[in-house]
């Protein structure tokens, strides 16, 4: 339990990094539990895992960063908190969500804003925590609809990622109807 | 000061004398504009009936109803299957629905010496439930979505509405044509999540036919 409580200190601050303006849920009239895929900047991340309903919530923000290898090749993290929709189910609990992309070192905003409209099948790895908070890793793919750069709040410069994704963790955990929308700011960016 | 009671003695003195002398029920239908989606507007058949319940109260209670017709416009579909290609293009249909519950009185503008035809300056308040059916063609909602969907919706509220009407009062000849305009209904459950179609403001022109009683 002390454990639980430590990881949540230590990965809150990582979370609230990125910083983002608001966040709003609005249901999916066709998938119940899951919010409308939106490209509004409006925070929110929702898939099904084995066909239950996640969701990301307020003031847990998405964490985009890049983490150095120390080679030629980095990854781009994108990762974000994940929830029950239905909290009252407890037999389905996975914490947060990462994707973990192979980029070059030399990364940059412009490389981010590139990936607008790029598709990247089953090559991108994703990670869940478990009930036991055990990391587990599979295949997924991630589909970046828009990426564009938001400058409608002056002086604060936002990235707005808006996409879908889906994948498997083996055989036991599959990831469907995967959808997020982001407002990133710039500033937070360590590339 | 002096002016505004001039104004309001005028109403006063113009109201029950103008108005028609025996009650009627009045129907009538044209066209119908929405003023208020500029760029992809809506239009209806109004199907209207007014009831003038008492003789020369200038007092009326009318209800709309508004036959649509389907606006269709295109949205873009994305998925994540690397099966499938990754992007669609949909026809997205809208069907609005629109029914008014008014209450009113008239103010008789001008009347011509010969042919009585007279000029009435309609003032309402009422009631507009509005409804919104949104579907997309061919959706396969199993491995698609929707990118910014618009959605289902039904709103009820208070409007306010103007009308210019023209009365064809020779014998026999109980025929009318009317300008109505109409503002949205003010809703309560403001939606914060934008659409590509807001709440309608009618325009209608419609021609239509009173049948007097006749009863003393």
């Amino acid at each position: 339990m002390k454990y639980k409580y430590l990881l949540l200190l230590i990965c809150a601050p990582l979370f609230m990094a990125t910083e983002c303006r608001r966040n709003y849920f609005f249901p999916d009239p066709d998938d119940n539990g899951l919010s409308r895929f939106t490209s509004r900047g409006y925070n929110t991340a929702t898939a099904y895992i084995n066909d239950a309903p996640f969701v990301n919530i307020a003031s847990y923000y998405p964490l985009l960063q890049k983490d150095s290898l120390g080679n030629s090749i980095d990854t781009l993290k994108f990762s974000w908190a994940l929830y029950p929709s239905d909290l009252l189910n407890h037999n389905s609990i996975y914490h947060d969500i990462s994707f973990l992309l192979p980029v070059s070192s030399s990364f940059s905003k412009n490389d981010l804003l590139a990936l607008n409209g790029q598709r990247l099948l089953n090559s991108t790895t994703v990670i869940i925590k478990d009930s036991a908070l055990k990391a587990i890793s599979g295949t997924a793919t991630l589909y970046f609809v828009s990426v564009t750069e938001n400058l409608s709040f002056p002086p604060q410069k936002y990235i707005r990622l808006s996409g879908l994704f889906d994948g498997n963790i083996g055989d036991s955990v599959h990831i469907t109807k995967g959808r997020f929308d982001f407002d990133v700011n710039e500033n937070y960016l360590n590339f | 000061m002096k002016l505004k009671v001039a104004f309001v003695l005028v109403l006063y003195l113009n109201m029950p004398s103008n108005a028609n002398a025996q009650s009627f029920i009045a129907f009538s239908t044209g066209i119908l504009k929405d003023l208020n989606n500029s760029n992809n507007t809506f239009y209806h058949i109004p199907l209207s009936v007014r009831i003038e319940p008492f003789k020369r109260s200038g007092f009326f209670i009318e209800g709309n109803y508004g036959l649509p017709f389907t606006r269709k416009t295109y949205a873009e579909a994305y998925t994540a299957n690397s099966a499938l290609p990754a992007h669609v293009t949909l026809q997205e249909v809208i069907k609005p629905g629109i029914l008014t519950v008014n209450i009113g009185g008239e103010i008789r503008l001008y009347t011509e010496r010969k042919s009585t035809n007279s000029i009435y300056l309609d003032l309402t308040i009422g009631v507009s439930s509005q409804h919104f059916k949104v579907s997309y063609k061919n959706y396969d909602n199993r491995n698609y979505e929707v990118l910014n969907p618009d959605v289902s919706t039904d709103s009820s509220g208070l409007v306010i509405g103007m009308a210019v009407v023209y009365n064809f009062n020779k014998p026999g000849q109980n025929m009318f044509l009317m300008l109505q305009v109409q503002t949205p209904p003010l809703v309560s459950n403001y939606q914060i999540y934008a659409m590509t179609y807001k709440l309608m403001a009618p325009l209608q022109l419609t021609f239509g036919y009173k049948l007097f009683n006749h009863k003393k």
